[in-house]
């Protein structure tokens, strides 16, 4: 089921941009790292729960790197700016990856086997199931994090008012990285997910800017709606792909997010000025 | 000095001048003195340098000084070749002049159908929604080429303009040469226009152009339309070009490439345009005769050479991102910063501190 | 405790906003900053508030300390991590934010019994607060999110309150009401202020001396009595006599 992909790619954007105002469009390589470094060190020998978990830290630690030593300089310039910013890392990303891991297709590993379920009488891949079922756990983590937990608390106002979150004693930096940190785990959670019921390729970038959509969609804002728009999407994008073919993903999806946009651009609630300092 | 009438006609003749003067200058290194210096190899690379630069203007026009965000140029570039590629391949004795005027036309219309809604909306809604575009087109053309003539692409004729009919790369460099002059004519025409300041007071600050009296609406939309028409052209004149159009060529890195070339040179700058054009297309060349000097040392020569095109990449990337972070405003900042510093060796009084470096000036 | 000599600051846009400003705050005292639009008060406290420090202003200043540190173009959370906490003029709580969710994140980490007994008193002074706690701090009202914001800013205890326009947009009788707070507060706490204020009657309950600012540059500086009674600054300022 792809809408778990897509919610975990929103969630991603949309953590990011709530959190620090930047459109990260390195999302896609960091679910390609998170993909690459799973394949790799599981040939390491160990077992799988550990090398998810250390594959998703490392990517989380990626990403509050490119934060700090590459977008806090920038802070408070305009979106564009951060936008192509972002661009620039994922250009070098996916170089480095590319020269560190070569061009070959990889597959992840499956613990769970290639087993079928039958859900409510339809039979679906095992692992297709299991991403929906982390994609929802990951919603109720996050939704339970930003609400009770104080690191939470603290990302949501340095979201909606940086400065005074300062004033009050916040280091905004720090949760800025965290917040990149955040991201990075959920894009790589996506890829891994993703990866794991098809193949590891460069081309996972690819969905990172169809992941654009579902947040859009959801107005950017809140989990529930990114969530919401992610298995809209992914509904759109499978209906699409049985019309048209396999290339027309990207111009499904952002067509109908045009359609959207359209019709009810403030319906959206996305605070759409680009933000200048 | 209090303007009079005749400061003013003094000053319009004055600027007139300098304008003459860079132009004519500036064909002559293009059409004479440049391709009797340099290599056909240099000259290659000069070629596509020159058929970026109407591209990257265009986006300045849209971006740089309307501050209209916008990804949608690989799209209208499309537009343009696939209108060229189209109509030569269903009437094939259409004179190149009526293709690229077509090719404007159409893009311009394209540029109405886009900005329309476009206006309406800022900020992330306007990059996703350009994007959207991009991705849309991006796929129609897939489409439309696979329909009519398959993966190979389509075939083009032989450009011919009143006789003048570029073959070799030397006079494709001229023929480019000139479009390219003439587009950063056009920006420098609007940009000191009314329309041009009205731009750049959007791009400022919408709601507090809006107050003063810009009519909102009208000044984006007719960015977009001016933007696409000039593109879609470029657009065209690429495809001929080529000689073999192909869908794939429009991709979203391309976006990416005039983004960084505004960028780096510096939004709505003139001899930005130039310099960050340069710099971003030669960037791959330079690079590969740099790994080809390396080629003594063995391990890290090897290395290169399976990598190259990663190292590319990766320096592309890096260039972008250190030109973002150092030199936020482009490098006319830079170059603004230095002709100032020189213009205050010479004279006590600044000049327009929003005037481009002229080279011409100096005499002035 | 604060000083301030020969503060310059200069915006990109519009230019000079404060010159030469000099002031000294000593322990315990309360000193208000007067004067009209665009005086200058504001940036003042922004410039000590490290507001500035972000944003491509030239903030400059022989001497710019806090307890003999300098914090001059410092970030915010380091200035108020040594102890001065600033109520701002606009966007001053978080209005998204629960108002017990504004308290937790205004909290900090530690949690003595000093922060309880602060808390407490908070609550004493505050009941509406209390009251509200489990609502959005947007939907208060302008007074109630006064009382927030001062509330949020005076919980770890600082030894300096720097207060932008206090009084602005309330009614008499809640400004009234807030006044007492702080007066209270003030006692509670042994606090330091630096309060900016139009409304000269709101000053002068609070401070016992101040200065006058007027398009960047000193007016004039004496206790609240001799600036009251002296008619030609009541011509500088429209903020009138209370």
């Amino acid at each position: 089921m792809l809408g778990g992909t897509y919610t975990l790619l929103a969630l991603a954007w949309v953590v990011i941009y709530q959190g620090t105002r930047v459109l990260n469009f390195s999302i896609g390589d960091f679910m390609l790292y998170g993909a690459l470094l799973v394949s790799t060190l599981s040939l390491s020998g160990l077992a799988y729960i550990p090398v998810l978990i250390i594959a998703l830290l490392l990517v989380g630690v990626i990403g509050s790197f490119v934060y700090l030593s590459v977008i806090r300089p920038l802070t408070g310039r305009d979106m564009f700016s951060t936008a192509v910013l972002a661009i620039g890392v994922s250009i070098m990303l996916s170089a480095v990856a590319s020269m560190a891991w070569g061009p070959e297709l990889r597959t992840l590993p499956r613990p769970l086997g290639d087993r079928t379920i039958s859900i409510l009488g339809t039979p679906a891949g095992v692992y297709s199931v299991v991403n929906l079922v982390v994609a929802l756990l990951a919603v109720g983590l996050l939704t339970l994090f930003f609400k009770r937990v104080r690191v939470g608390l603290l990302m949501r106002a340095a979201a909606e008012n940086p400065l005074l979150a300062s004033q009050r004693g916040v280091n905004i930096f720090l949760v800025f990285a965290g917040v990149w940190f955040l991201s990075g785990v959920l894009a790589s959670l996506a890829g891994i997910s993703y990866a794991t019921t098809s193949i590891v390729s460069p081309t996972l970038t690819q969905l990172a800017l169809r992941g654009l959509a579902p947040a859009l969609l959801g107005g950017f804002r809140s989990i529930g709606g990114a969530t919401i728009g992610a298995f809209f999407i992914a509904l759109v994008e499978t209906l699409g792909v049985r019309a048209f073919g396999g290339a027309s993903q990207d111009a499904v999806v952002f067509a109908v997010l045009l359609l959207v946009i359209a019709v009810r651009p403030s319906g959206l609630a996305v605070r759409g000025d680009a933000r200048r300092v | 000095m209090a303007p009079t009438p005749a400061n003013l006609t003094m000053d319009s003749i004055r600027k007139l001048l300098i304008v003459a003067a860079v132009s004519t200058l500036g064909l002559a290194l293009v059409v004479v003195v440049l391709p009797s210096m340099l290599s056909n190899y240099v000259l290659g690379i000069g070629t596509i340098v020159l058929f970026t630069i109407p591209g990257a203007v265009a986006l300045n026009i849209v971006f740089g000084l309307c501050g209209q965000i916008s990804a949608g140029n690989a799209a209208f570039l499309a537009i343009g070749a696939f209108i060229a590629a189209g109509m030569t391949h269903t009437w094939p004795d259409t004179p190149t002049i009526l293709v690229l005027l077509a090719a404007a036309s159409i893009g311009a219309i394209a540029g109405v159908l886009v900005g329309a809604p476009a206006v309406r909306v800022r900020g992330l809604l306007l990059l996703v929604s350009t994007l959207a575009i991009h991705f849309i087109v991006l796929y129609l053309t897939e489409r439309y080429q696979k329909n009519e003539v398959g993966q190979a692409g389509f075939l083009l004729p032989q450009f011919d303009i009143l006789g003048w009919q570029p073959l070799r790369t030397i006079e494709w460099f001229k023929t480019f040469g000139v479009f390219a002059i003439l587009s950063l004519l056009v920006m420098g025409a609007f940009r000191y226009s009314r329309l041009g300041r009205s731009w750049l007071a959007i791009r400022e600050n919408e709601t507090a152009a809006e107050v003063l009296g810009v009519r909102l609406m009208r000044a984006k939309l007719l960015a977009f339309v001016i933007s696409s028409a000039l593109i879609a052209v470029q657009g065209a004149l690429f495809a001929y070009y080529v000689g073999i159009l192909q869908y794939e060529t429009f991709a979203f890195d391309m976006v990416i490439q005039y983004i960084a070339i505004v960028i780096i040179g510096g939004l709505g700058s003139i001899p930005g345009t130039v310099v960050g054009a340069t710099l971003v297309v030669s960037l791959p060349y330079l690079l590969r005769s740099l790994s080809e000097n390396l080629k003594g040392s063995d391990g890290i020569a090897g290395f290169v050479d399976d990598n190259i095109f990663n190292i590319q990449r990766f320096t592309y990337g890096a260039l972008i991102v250190v030109f973002l972070l150092f030199f936020p405003d482009g490098i006319e900042s830079i170059v603004r910063r230095v002709w100032q510093w020189l213009l205050g060796l010479f004279r006590g009084r600044g000049d327009d501190p929003v005037a481009p470096s002229e080279p011409a000036e100096v005499g002035a | 405790m604060l000083t301030i000599e020969g503060l310059r600051v200069v915006y990109p846009r519009t230019g000079v906003a404060v010159d030469g400003l000099d002031v000294t705050v000593e322990r315990g005292e309360a000193v208000a900053i007067l004067g009209p639009n665009g005086a200058g008060k504001t940036t003042t406290v922004r410039a000590v508030t490290g507001f500035l420090s972000s944003e491509r202003v030239s903030v400059d200043a022989r001497r710019l300390e806090f307890d003999g540190a300098s914090i001059l173009r410092k970030p915010p959370h380091r200035i108020a991590r040594a102890g001065i906490a600033v109520v701002p003029e606009r966007d001053k709580v978080f209005r998204e934010l629960l108002v017990e969710e504004n308290l937790e994140v205004a909290r900090g980490r530690s949690g003595d019994q000093a922060l309880q007994d602060t808390q407490d008193m908070l609550d004493e002074l505050f009941p509406i607060l209390v009251e509200r706690r489990k609502e959005q701090a947007g939907l208060l009202s302008g007074g109630q999110i006064q009382m927030l914001a001062i509330a949020m800013s005076v919980l770890k205890r600082p030894t300096l309150l720097v207060a932008d326009e206090i009084s602005l947009g309330l009614a008499p009788a809640l400004m009234d009401e807030i006044v007492v707070a702080l007066d209270k507060i003030r006692d509670e706490l042994d606090l330091t202020m630096l309060l900016v204020e139009q409304n000269v009657g709101v000053a002068r309950r609070l401070c016992s001396r101040g200065l006058v600012l007027e398009s960047g540059h000193v007016r004039a500086t004496g206790t609240m009595d001799e600036l009251a009674a002296d008619d030609s600054l009541a011509n500088i300022y429209l903020g009138g006599t209370a």
